[in-house]
């Protein structure tokens, strides 16, 4: 407790680090709310920026984004029934009808209300799940490291996407692409193709705006997304009561949104495991508990605060495996993993230790607790207007700058014009991979995690007099290969029967 | 004919079948050419070896089980129903907009060679009118607004506030000029 009054205190001496918090809480949302633009593709693109900021204001402008953006998805699948992130899909499906019953301002409030109530819980487990959890991992020693990036590589391939071999196939490609450069134990060129510049490796800004931000204005120069936006939200009411949220309603929902936030925060702590499946989780679950299951989906408050509550909740949780192993579980954490290099600060259970680095975690979790306040009240006065402004601006004037940002962005990581070609490069394979159900998350994460899985499953065998049995041998680790098998088991399983199910309608459809 | 046979799922996961293949053997090809002690079996090549190699193998499984999932929908269905049942138009490129995907990949190609010319405010400048065109913006006011101003701010943040490295243009050096424009452009704003 004293240590998270000393981070407020930290950032309170820090005003540049108090602007960036309100200032990503508010760039946040804008990002999030535009159709098509993650929270993922707001930090790729502005990462470089935190070149030039300091540790603090650099974590928390791109942690507090990563936090708004998922809240700012919830503007664009209420009123333009599009999710601007794919955490907010769950909230269409109430959300919009909303908008269309002329409760659009209801809808938005109740998202709000829910994301703070979700983000909140989420950052608690965080302050209180890390610290615990860090005095443990710092006991690990590489086969235990090896073993859990094992699992994040298995649970993130085989969970976010539609198939388990594609999904495997996109941390394949993202590991191996990862590895070009020099080999971290020898030094050696690997992969390089001769490319004197490629020994440096691939740098992880033109990869992510590639993957993320081009192949997404390719997908709007295709579909010019925001046409007829304005139609759906013009229909608003007057009436007070639909455009807030009632006391009876919050009260009614208060249950819900706790445990929401707690299915979300358990999903998040797993790596892959993002918001996109918490929110659904939360709203079936939320559903099947319901009296009034049968109005899900027509237009009601508690389909919009279950999913909100859980997709927030994920924000915190996922920073555990950063913060406790080193290992990121989310794109975020994957992007974040480069900000504390960038600063030399080394990720993993020796954060907790180094007083330092210690101060600058807490002070990082006051940004969160604060950004979260701080895009709860932007977003709750002023959610509808950026909506309304959004709905004005056509996609054909917003994404040519957006891709003018993301080649400055990419230059400016370390001013070559080869990270222009390769942002290009990771655009095309970015769309393709969208295209045939490859998971573009999963090849980010495994492009981030594969250094020091290597090193590790290399020092493992190194260490080794039975060879591969140390993985077996030591009970932590031979627990996380078990928990990644069971997980693929599980969910090889699934696909297979949720694919039978649905030759079984197409029968019946096709027969009726 | 054997292309009616596949259905378009069929014929997309085949192609990914080939492309994955492919990658993993360019890759398997390349860690060979890493230099390693001799039976160093803990040595740089392991983990790359390994990972093209499951890339060749699951990608070998996405182009049987497509194989497999089509001979068995083709007896159930029969050719017609086959290509009924389709509805992902999401999956697959049959709603790709080659034109616009090819302009913003020649778009980037663009920027690069204007970049190398005439240095980034130009670079900059044609590719905004160019984007917003490809986007579909046909009013001449606005594109020339918005690429003029937008030209100037990204000049001013990248290049001024940044302090980028802003290479000299081989054909054109406009560098002088562009350091001067974001400085005359505040001072006369704040004048007017």
């Amino acid at each position: 407790m004293l240590d998270i009054i000393g981070g407020f205190e930290t950032l309170f001496s820090n005003p540049s680090a108090l602007g960036f918090v309100f200032l990503a809480a508010f760039v946040g949302i804008v990002v999030g709310a535009l159709p098509g633009l993650t929270a993922s593709a707001a930090i790729a693109m502005l990462l470089p920026l935190s070149f030039h900021l300091g540790p603090l204001s650099a974590l928390a402008f791109l942690y507090v984004i990563g936090k708004s953006g998922r809240y700012g998805g919830s503007i664009a699948a209420i009123l333009f029934n599009t999710p601007g992130t794919a955490a907010s899909a769950a909230t269409m499906q109430d959300g919009y009808p909303m908008t269309q019953q002329g409760k659009a301002g209801k809808a938005l409030k109740t998202a709000t209300l829910a994301s703070i109530v979700g983000d909140y819980i989420g950052e608690i487990i965080l302050i209180f799940g890390a610290v615990s959890i860090a005095v443990y991992t710092s006991r690990f020693g590489p086969a235990e490291y090896f073993a859990i990036y094992f699992m994040a590589f298995v649970v993130i391939g085989s969970v976010v996407g539609k198939s388990v071999v594609k999904g495997i196939l996109s941390t394949l490609l993202g590991a191996i692409v990862g590895l070009i450069g020099l080999d971290t134990i020898t030094a050696e060129p690997r992969m390089t193709m001769g490319i004197a510049e490629l020994e440096d490796g691939l740098a992880l800004v033109p990869l992510l705006i590639g993957v993320f931000v081009v192949s997404e204005i390719i997908v709007q120069a295709e579909r010019a997304a925001k046409q007829g936006l304005e139609e759906s939200y013009k229909n608003r009411s007057d009436e007070p009561d639909d455009n807030r949220m009632t006391w009876d309603e919050f009260k009614r929902c208060v249950p819900l949104m706790f445990r929401s936030s707690l299915v979300g925060s358990f999903i998040g702590m797993m790596p892959g495991l993002g918001s996109s499946v918490a929110c659904f989780v939360a709203y079936g679950e939320e559903k099947r508990r319901s009296k009034i299951s049968d109005k899900w989906g027509t237009g009601i408050v508690e389909g919009i605060a279950a999913p909100e509550s859980a997709n927030n909740a994920v924000s915190g949780p996922s920073m555990i495996p950063l913060l406790t192993l080193g290992v990121p579980g989310s794109t975020v954490a994957a992007i974040l993993i480069g900000v504390f290099l960038i600063h030399g600060i080394q990720v993993g259970p020796t954060l907790f230790t180094n007083p330092d680095s210690r101060e600058l975690i807490f002070a990082l979790f006051a940004c969160g607790l604060l950004g979260i306040a701080a895009y709860g009240i932007i977003g709750y006065f002023g959610g509808p207007a950026i909506g309304r402004i959004i709905a004005y601006m056509p996609a054909r004037l917003i994404y040519p700058f957006i891709f003018l940002t993301a080649i400055a962005a990419s230059y400016s990581s370390r001013a070559s014009v080869l990270d222009i070609l390769i942002a290009l490069i990771f655009g095309v394979i970015g769309y393709i991979m969208r295209r045939t159900d490859f998971s573009t998350a999963a090849f980010v994460i495994a492009f981030v995690l594969i250094e020091g899985a290597e090193e590790a499953f290399r020092q493992s065998l190194l260490l080794s007099n039975d060879g591969l049995l140390i993985f077996v041998k030591e009970p932590v680790s031979l627990a996380f290969l078990l928990l990644g098998a069971g997980v693929l088991v599980f969910r090889t399983i699934s696909v297979l029967r949720s694919g039978k199910k649905s030759e079984t309608t197409t029968e019946a459809a096709t027969s009726s | 004919m054997a292309g009616n046979t596949l259905r378009y799922r069929t014929k997309i996961d085949l192609g990914v079948a080939v492309v994955t293949v492919a990658v993993g053997a360019f890759f398997l090809y390349q860690s060979m050419l890493t230099e390693s002690i001799e039976n160093d079996v803990v040595g740089p090549r392991l983990v790359p070896n390994f990972i093209a190699i499951m890339m060749m193998i699951l990608g070998a499984i996405v182009g049987i089980s497509a194989l497999y999932f089509n001979s068995i929908k083709s007896s159930e269905l029969g050719t017609d129903a086959l290509h009924a049942d389709e509805p992902d138009e999401a999956f697959g490129f049959r709603d790709s907009d080659i034109v616009r995907v090819a302009g913003i990949v020649i778009m980037g190609i663009v920027f690069l060679g204007l970049f190398e010319a005439f240095g980034y405010l130009i670079a900059t400048l044609i590719s905004l009118v160019l984007m917003l065109l490809i986007f579909g913006n046909r009013s001449l006011k606005v594109i020339a607004v918005l690429s003029i101003v937008g030209a100037l701010v990204y000049n001013y943040v990248f290049m001024g506030l940044m302090n980028l490295h802003n290479p000299a243009g081989s054909l054109i050096d406009l560098q002088p000029y562009a350091e001067m424009i974001p400085v005359k452009f505040i001072r006369n704003l704040l004048a007017f």
